[in-house]
């Protein structure tokens, strides 16, 4: 259960305390069981989305896909594992698929429909924003379960445990994928790094 | 010396207590010098000083700029919209073939399919050179042995329309060409490349799968194409 779930769930007062109730409402056909379920999960399905593929739209269709096949599959919800968890798996599997669908092409890039954050030194938050943008683009360019046992934990926060759950995978391999996702990642940003220094240095001398 | 193990520098790096690890890496230059890399790459992102605050480059990459108020407002409608013309729809004939075929079937379609083209390829490409050569001794004896002669027993065997027009030259009909070319140039390594898998024994199930009217059909085209030979399909 997502944090403030329960409160949206008591304040709607539809008598859903858990997710097997909600699961149940919708199953029965409850009225707007399903929209609750909707809105209790969007966001974090979203966030989840997003940070794989990198802009809004593809975050929003996926999004809307995630809880279109979770309504086709509601019947088969186990509920051992969370709703979100569930959610998850959902979404990862949709993200990878439209990853591989559209690689190499995307690359989540900063300021794709970036609202910034609030007005700083524009010199420092270039530096940072510079930096954050390799750190995004070396994130996009790892094999895709390494990039989402990354995003699942560094971004969702989510313990091996649930990503192991998430991914179909052993908590052991989970660790293992996020073990080489972080060489990966080290050696991608040298490259960029080296390629980077190498590019002002010809800049320099020219 | 046995090193450590990834998900054991993984725990490590992320704050579990792991003596028997760290006890490892005072030993261990190799698994040092991995840890210290992980735990920077880890670390030196979280620790990056940010001028927003506290915050980090990971924190940053992973940033997620918040949609419009007004799309979290519709985008269970979104979804009921979505949800609604769906079932209205109702499945489509892919969503439907995928509900009513199982996969054991199409395999041993497919299964069946090879097999007739495989058999079907060989057996006409033999008899095509069978033919040939029965064409050039009868040209070179003068006899009654033509082409046409040929074609016509073949034909009298077969009294139906669509056999008939099998019988001899194949490659006139478009799907038998098909079907042979598809015999004649399956590369099983590709087939498998493409995820066509044929599991062991699907080709005798496929048979078996066949009702009696379509095992009767396969022996009749078979014995059509073989000629004398026997073919046990039951």
């Amino acid at each position: 259960m997502l944090s403030g779930a329960p409160d949206l769930l008591a304040s709607e007062g539809a008598g859903y305390g858990t997710d097997p109730e909600l699961v149940r409402g919708c199953l029965a056909g409850s009225p707007g069981a399903f929209d609750l379920l909707v809105q209790l999960h969007q966001r974090a399905v979203y966030r989840l989305c997003y940070r794989f593929m990198g802009n809004h739209e593809d975050a929003a269709d996926l999004s809307q896909e995630v809880f279109l096949r979770a309504h086709r599959g509601l019947v088969s919800f186990r509920s051992q594992s969370s709703l979100s968890i569930w959610l998850y798996r959902i979404g990862v599997n949709l993200c990878l698929n439209r990853v591989s669908a559209k690689r190499p092409a995307t690359e989540p890039l900063v300021g794709d429909n970036a609202s910034d954050p609030p007005a700083v030194d524009p010199v420092d938050r270039l530096e940072q924003g510079a930096q954050e943008q390799r750190l995004r683009r070396a994130v996009a360019r790892l094999p895709p379960r390494q990039r989402a046992v990354v995003v699942l934990r560094i971004y969702q926060e989510l313990p091996h445990k649930e990503i192991a759950a998430t991914v179909g995978s052993s908590v052991g391999a989970v660790k293992a994928n996020f073990f080489h996702a972080m060489g990966n990642l080290r050696r991608l940003l040298g490259t960029d790094e080296a390629g980077r220094s190498g590019r002002e240095a010809g800049e320099d001398a020219s | 010396m046995r090193h450590a193990s990834p998900a054991d520098l993984v725990a490590l790096a992320e704050g579990v207590d792991r003596p028997d690890v760290r006890t490892h890496l005072d030993h261990c230059a190799i698994c040092r010098e991995e840890f210290t890399a992980l735990e920077a790459m880890l670390g030196d992102h979280a620790r990056t000083e940010s001028v927003d605050g506290p915050g980090d480059a990971w924190g940053g990459a992973g940033f997620v700029p918040e949609p419009s108020p007004l799309f979290w407002t519709h985008f269970p409608r979104r979804v009921g919209r979505a949800l609604e013309q769906a079932m209205q729809q109702g499945p489509g004939w892919w969503a439907r073939a995928r509900l009513s075929w199982t996969w054991p079937w199409l395999g041993s379609a497919m299964a069946a399919a090879l097999i007739l083209g495989v058999v079907l390829g060989s057996e006409l490409s033999s008899l095509s050179r069978a033919t040939s050569t029965e064409r050039g001794l009868a040209a070179d004896a003068g006899g009654p042995g033509d082409g046409d002669a040929s074609q016509e027993s073949i034909g009298a065997a077969n009294s139906d329309e669509m056999v008939d027009s099998h019988t001899g030259t194949a490659a006139d009909d478009d799907g038998w060409a098909m079907l042979l070319l598809m015999a004649d140039t399956a590369v099983w390594e590709e087939t498998a490349g493409a995820e066509l898998f044929l599991p062991d024994g699907a080709a005798e199930r496929a048979v078996f799968d066949l009702s009696l009217a379509e095992r009767e059909e396969l022996q009749r085209l078979l014995a059509s194409e073989i000629g004398d030979h026997v073919v046990e399909t039951s």
